[in-house]
Order: structure tokens, then C-alpha cells, then sequence
């Protein structure tokens, strides 16, 4: 017993410190994104790749039953109102289940959002981008698609600085062109 | 594993602070491929698994391992998932039929490769069909095995066209995550397909097919099971209304018996300016796509979800013998930040005498609750109550078969820079098998940085949840624990928890599961790429 849990500790160690301290970083490249399509709420389709790799790009995976994410998706609209012409896209994932996924349409339109809210009902790229399934859970994508920050939970100290974040990436985007 | 080693192990993890993504450049190839990693490690020790009383429970240590791996490389993707559960000090013998044994296992594996008009993908995937009344295979949230098939999927997309076929081994986690159970996986089978015509934006036809050859209980025969059904969709009409219908008929045959089911449901919105409005309709007759293939609680393997718009952790007794209609209205006050709503069902239950039909039964659910949802400066409040009351009629008299009053409290306030508030209250009371009990379930955390948070849990039960009430074990009805967070990354944390928490009933979207009691230190590392 006593060596499994040793070995265990040992893989989990290799795992972690593999990518974690020798590869990490954004590499250099083309962009690396997924034909991935999905239905928004009004039934259109969407590509991920209209707008990955084209724009810098936040996808936040949310449901209508997570309080967070509201506040989240709150601030991103706000974001891109003021930016959406600077060329930021927000697609917010919906992973309500069937339960709930009537709600969505309603609960969108009442809201106000104007961002793109596609239905990934069978977590098609939460399977890519989202594997533990948390709520919510953001990652912004710089022009050449590449991931360049991710955060997880959503609490009212966290705004003003996912929002630094999305704008640094978004201004260091705007002056390499 | 020593104290020493697991300190080594959360050393290397603070050290690395991994970047937000990684990228790994392969000689010869001018685009990279994104690895991403999700690692979860928890560790427990379990002081008194039997927190209502008893010098039988054992005292054990068990540790979980969860590793998530995905590499993308342009339009395709692998992903993988490898457990490992290890357990030490549990007794040799099952414990309340739970048998605790190591494991490791690969538990997800797939490739997948994305093309503009179609998709395939080898391995283990998830799958919806319609709105989840005919197959429902995918995790939502943590209440849920997280089940897939274990198969093939072919995925064709064009611009009027959706289609899908499908069909595998049903494939759920080897170890349960609430009772730590080693599960005995069913050798159930389960394919189908549907087709979806968008002759407009604005329409929707669907068809599809499910059919499955589950394990029985006897394990000398399967029992088949065939659904057939269609689904019309207006996604929106002028941007304000939207509809959704779908029907369904089931045919099992188990054994010798032969049973034939039906699903239908309306789902319509309309958004009026301030005013949302959402009216549901359900008619579920004999309809379960269930295997239950074991004696035990968690040898139960659930197909489909069809949908229920109740309060989100509303216990429901009967979801596939009812029907009736809901409303729910929401109305924005936009200059406070405001959304008030109400939403109230009426349904008739036939499970109660099958034979009477729906509106002959006497059985009837009502069904009321409402909220506030208020956006407040540097963060938000949540209030819901309501009340459900479930009746039988017996000799010409109605009688409560289950009622619950609730209150709820969501709140989350920046108080102070990058100090914030969190708190959460829960109060139940439930009359059920002529049993009446209430609980409270409390939580208050504090967030001085961006880094740190701790909280603090109560919980109270006037439950008797032991077997047997007459004997002389002592009924715990308060819990109590403390929890800290520290955030190395925003996606990577550890968290320590440390008291006991009460478990019980615990439901998700018309999903419940009995979460066994837990009393002792939690310690749970998650690490995101």
C-alpha cells in the first residue's frame, strides 16, 4: 500500500511538473483552433473558429443557475459594449441541462446581452476547453488563437482584474499590428 | 503516504505556477499543439465515516487522482482521463455494501476530428438527443456519474442539415465519488441517431431514434428498449417568441413484459420588454430509461432527463408519471438592477393507481416559488422560496404525501478593495412518509485578496436518518466546518476542509443522489491548464 501511494505521488509530481515547469508558456504559431460549430439561442450557427484566431476572444462557460457567472457575464457585457469595434468577441458556452436549458433563451434576451451565447448541450467544447465542467470559467484568446489566460471562479474582487487582463491583452494585440 | 511526501507534492505545485496555456512546438511543424491539463488531487481522512454514531465505523485515509489531458492539434483533439483511487485502514469486510478497493483506471479516452461539415470521433463521448427525454448522456453537474458512451460517433453539419449516428458501451466512473463505491459497470449497449432540417433559420424538424440492450437483473436475458420520436422548433419568431415540442413513444420490453411510454413536452417563451414569460407543458406516461441492475443505490444507471423546470434542488418523487402545465414570469426593473419572478406548476401524478389514469388518481402536485434577483454594487443577491405540497386522495379524503416549504439567500458583496463576502443560507422544511423535519444549511466566507479565502459551515437536521431510531446510537443533527483557499493561479487552488458535514438528500435539477455524512480533513489540489 504503502509503495502505490508512493509511486502515485511520484506520477503525480512528473505530471504536474512536465508542462507545468519546463513547457509552459504560449508557444508561437498559427492558429490552433477547432472547426467546432454550435447553435445560439436564436438557432444561427457559429464556428468557434469565426472568431478564435481572428479576434481576441473570451469564452466563458456559464448556466443560468450560477449566481457568479451572472456577475461575470455582467462585467464581460460591459466589456463589450465598450470594445466589440476594437475587436473583442465574447461567446458565452451555456451548459445547462435539460432541465433548464428553456430558460436560457429568456433569460438572455432579459439580460441584455448582446454577445454571442452558444449552446454546447452536449459539452462538445467544454470537452476542449473546460473538462472539470466549473462554473464559471473563462479563457481569453489572443488574435493568433492562442490561450493566454484562463481564470476560474467569479467573486466581486476578481472584475477589475479579469477586466486588466482582457485589456492588456486586447491594447498588446492593438499595437503589434 | 507520509505527511512529508504529501508536503513535497504541494511544494512542486506552488512552485510551478504553470502559464495559462501550453503550447509545444513540434520540429517540423509550423503549427503547435495546445496541451491542456487538468490534475485534481484529494486526500482524505475520514475520522468517523458513521458521524451518527456506532464503534463499528472505520477511521480510513483514502486518496483521489484525477488526471485530464487534451491535445489539440487544428481540427483534431485527444483527450484522456486516468483515476486512480487507493484506500488505507478500511476493513476488510463491505461497510454498509460499500466496497472500498483500489483502482486505476483509464477512465476516458478519444480522438476526435473536426471537420467544417462533419465530426467523428473514436472513444468515449457524450450525447444529448432533443431536450434529453429520448438520451441524455452528458455531466452537468457534481451530482451526476459522469457517463459517456464508449464508441463511435459520426456528426454531419451543413447549412440546412444536422445530423448524428451513434452508438457504444455505457461507460460511467469505476469508483463513485460520493460513497467512494467500487461500481460494478452494466454491460449496457446503446446506439441511435437524429436528423435535424432547418428549411429557415426559424425552423426546426427534428427525428430520432434510441435504442438500448441493458443488463438485467437476472443476467440471463437484455432488456431492449426503443424510442422513437420527433421535435418541432421555432428558436425565435420576430426575436420575442420562441417554441419547442417533442414527443416521444417508448417500447421495453423486460423479460416477458412488454411496456409502452410517452414523452411530450412544450416549452414556449416570450420576452415583452421588462416581462419574460415561460410556459412549460409535460406529459410523461411510463417513461423511464433506467437500468437498475443492483441492490445497491448506486447500481442505478439513468438514460435520460426529461426536462422539469422545478427549484433546482427540488426533491422530485415522480418524473415520469405526471402531467400538467407551469408558468414562470420575470419582470425587470432595469434602473435597480432588479428581477423579480414568480413561477407556479399544477400537475397530476398516476403512479399512485396506474390503472384510474392521470386525473382519476386523486394524486396532485402544486407547485409555487418565486425570487428576487438583485444586482448590487461590487456584487449580487439571490432570494428564492416557495412551497410544494404532493396529495393523495384515500377513501375520498386528501392526504399530504410529501410537502416542503424553502427559503434560500445567495449573497456575494465587495466590501473593502479586494475584500469580499460570501454567504449562503438554506432553509427546508419537509414533511415526507409522514415524517416531519426542517434544516439549515449556513455558510459565510471572507475573501481578503485575490489569493486567500476561508469560510465557515453550520448545518442543522431535525432528520432521523438511522435505520433504526429505538436503538441507543446518539442522532448528530449539528455539522460544522472550516474551509481554507489559496489560489496559486486564477485556475489552480488547494483547499482544506476540516468538521463534518451532514450529507443527506442532495438534488440537482431534478437529479438526486444520498450523499453519505463525512467527518474529518479534506484536502483537495486542483491544477488547470
Amino acid at each position: 500500500m504503502r509503495s502505490t501511494m508512493k509511486r502515485l505521488a511520484l506520477l503525480t509530481l512528473l505530471t504536474l511538473l512536465t508542462p507545468g515547469c519546463v513547457t509552459g508558456g504560449a508557444g508561437s504559431g498559427p492558429a490552433n483552433v477547432p472547426n467546432l460549430s454550435l447553435r445560439d439561442v436564436d438557432g444561427r450557427r457559429h464556428t468557434l473558429s469565426d472568431s478564435i484566431g481572428r479576434k481576441v476572444t473570451v469564452m466563458s462557460f456559464w448556466a443560468t443557475w450560477c449566481m457568479p457567472c451572472r456577475q461575470e457575464l455582467t462585467m464581460l457585457q460591459e466589456l463589450y459594449r465598450e470594445h466589440a469595434r476594437d475587436g473583442l468577441a465574447v461567446l458565452a458556452i451555456n451548459g445547462d441541462g435539460p432541465e433548464t436549458v428553456g430558460r436560457v433563451r429568456p433569460y438572455v434576451k432579459q439580460s441584455g446581452w448582446t454577445f454571442t451565447v452558444l449552446l454546447d448541450s452536449e459539452n462538445r467544447v467544454a470537452a476542449l476547453y473546460n473538462p472539470r465542467k466549473q462554473m464559471p470559467m473563462l479563457h481569453v484568446f489572443d488574435r493568433a488563437g492562442r490561450m493566454a489566460y484562463t481564470h476560474t471562479t467569479f467573486q466581486p474582487g476578481h472584475g477589475p482584474e479579469v477586466k486588466r487582463k482582457i485589456l492588456d491583452i486586447l491594447r498588446s494585440e492593438r499595437g503589434a499590428e | 503516504m507520509k505527511p512529508a511526501h504529501l508536503a513535497l507534492l504541494l511544494l512542486a505545485l506552488l512552485a510551478c505556477r504553470p502559464a495559462a496555456a501550453v503550447e509545444l512546438k513540434l520540429p517540423g511543424e509550423h503549427r503547435s499543439v495546445r496541451l491542456g491539463l487538468s490534475q485534481t488531487l484529494i486526500g482524505e481522512y475520514h475520522t468517523d465515516v458513521n458521524v451518527f454514531g456506532g464503534d463499528d465505523s472505520p477511521r480510513y485515509f483514502d486518496l483521489k487522482n484525477r488526471t485530464g489531458l487534451v491535445l489539440q492539434h487544428g481540427s483534431t483533439s485527444f483527450n484522456i482521463r486516468f483515476d486512480a483511487h487507493l484506500f488505507s485502514g478500511v476493513p476488510d469486510e463491505p461497510y454498509n455494501n460499500i466496497v472500498y478497493s483500489n483502482q486505476y483506471s483509464l477512465e476516458k479516452i478519444a480522438l476526435s476530428s473536426t471537420q467544417r461539415s462533419f465530426e467523428i470521433t473514436a472513444g468515449d463521448f457524450g450525447v444529448r438527443v432533443g431536450r434529453g427525454l429520448a438520451l441524455d448522456l452528458t455531466r452537468v453537474d457534481e451530482l451526476v456519474r459522469d457517463t459517456t458512451l464508449r464508441g463511435g460517433q459520426f456528426r454531419l453539419t451543413t447549412r440546412h442539415v444536422d445530423g448524428q449516428v451513434f452508438g457504444g458501451w455505457v461507460n460511467p466512473l469505476a469508483t463513485d465519488d460520493f460513497t467512494e463505491a467500487t461500481v460494478r459497470i452494466p454491460s449496457d449497449v446503446i446506439g441511435g441517431g437524429r436528423v435535424e432540417v432547418r428549411p429557415v433559420p426559424a425552423l426546426a424538424l427534428g427525428l430520432h431514434y434510441t435504442g438500448g440492450g441493458l443488463e438485467s437483473r437476472t443476467l440471463r436475458t437484455r432488456d431492449a428498449v426503443h424510442i422513437i420520436g420527433g421535435s418541432v422548433e421555432l428558436p425565435s419568431l420576430a426575436d420575442r417568441v420562441s417554441v419547442y415540442v417533442e414527443y416521444d413513444f417508448m417500447r421495453t420490453a423486460q423479460d416477458a413484459d412488454v411496456l409502452s411510454g410517452h414523452g411530450a413536452y412544450l416549452n414556449a417563451t416570450a420576452n415583452l420588454g421588462p416581462v419574460a414569460l415561460l410556459l412549460e407543458f409535460k406529459y410523461y406516461s411510463h417513461f423511464r430509461f433506467i437500468n437498475t441492475f443492483g441492490d445497491n443505490e448506486w447500481d442505478v444507471q439513468i438514460y435520460h432527463r426529461p426536462p422539469t423546470l422545478m427549484w433546482s434542488k427540488q426533491e422530485i418523487l415522480n418524473n415520469h408519471d405526471v402531467i400538467g402545465p407551469r408558468l414562470r414570469l420575470d419582470y425587470r426593473i432595469e434602473r435597480w438592477g432588479s428581477t423579480v419572478w414568480a413561477s407556479y406548476g399544477h400537475f397530476y401524478r398516476s403512479d399512485a393507481a396506474p390503472d384510474v389514469g392521470f386525473f382519476d388518481s386523486g394524486a396532485q402536485i402544486n407547485d409555487a416559488f418565486g425570487g428576487l434577483q438583485q444586482t448590487l454594487r461590487g456584487g449580487a443577491l439571490d432570494l428564492t422560496g416557495g412551497y410544494r405540497l404532493d396529495t393523495l386522495t384515500q377513501d375520498g379524503q386528501s392526504i399530504t404525501d410529501y410537502s416542503q416549504a424553502f427559503a434560500e439567500l445567495e449573497l456575494s458583496l465587495a466590501v473593502w478593495r479586494n475584500h469580499s463576502v460570501e454567504a449562503e443560507l438554506l432553509y427546508r422544511k419537509v414533511t415526507k412518509s409522514a415524517e416531519d423535519f426542517s434544516e439549515i444549511r449556513l455558510s459565510l466566507g471572507y475573501r481578503p485578496s485575490r489569493w486567500v479565502a476561508g469560510s465557515v459551515s453550520y448545518e442543522y437536521s431535525s432528520e432521523i436518518t438511522d435505520s433504526d431510531p429505538t436503538d441507543d446510537i446518539t442522532v448528530r443533527n449539528h455539522f460544522g466546518g472550516v474551509t481554507g483557499t489559496f489560489n496559486f493561479t486564477p485556475s489552480s487552488y488547494a483547499r482544506l476542509f476540516g468538521g463534518t458535514t451532514r450529507g443527506g438528500v442532495r438534488c440537482i435539477d431534478g437529479f438526486c443522489r444520498q450523499v453519505p455524512p463525512f467527518m474529518g480533513v479534506r484536502l483537495e489540489v486542483v491544477l488547470q491548464l
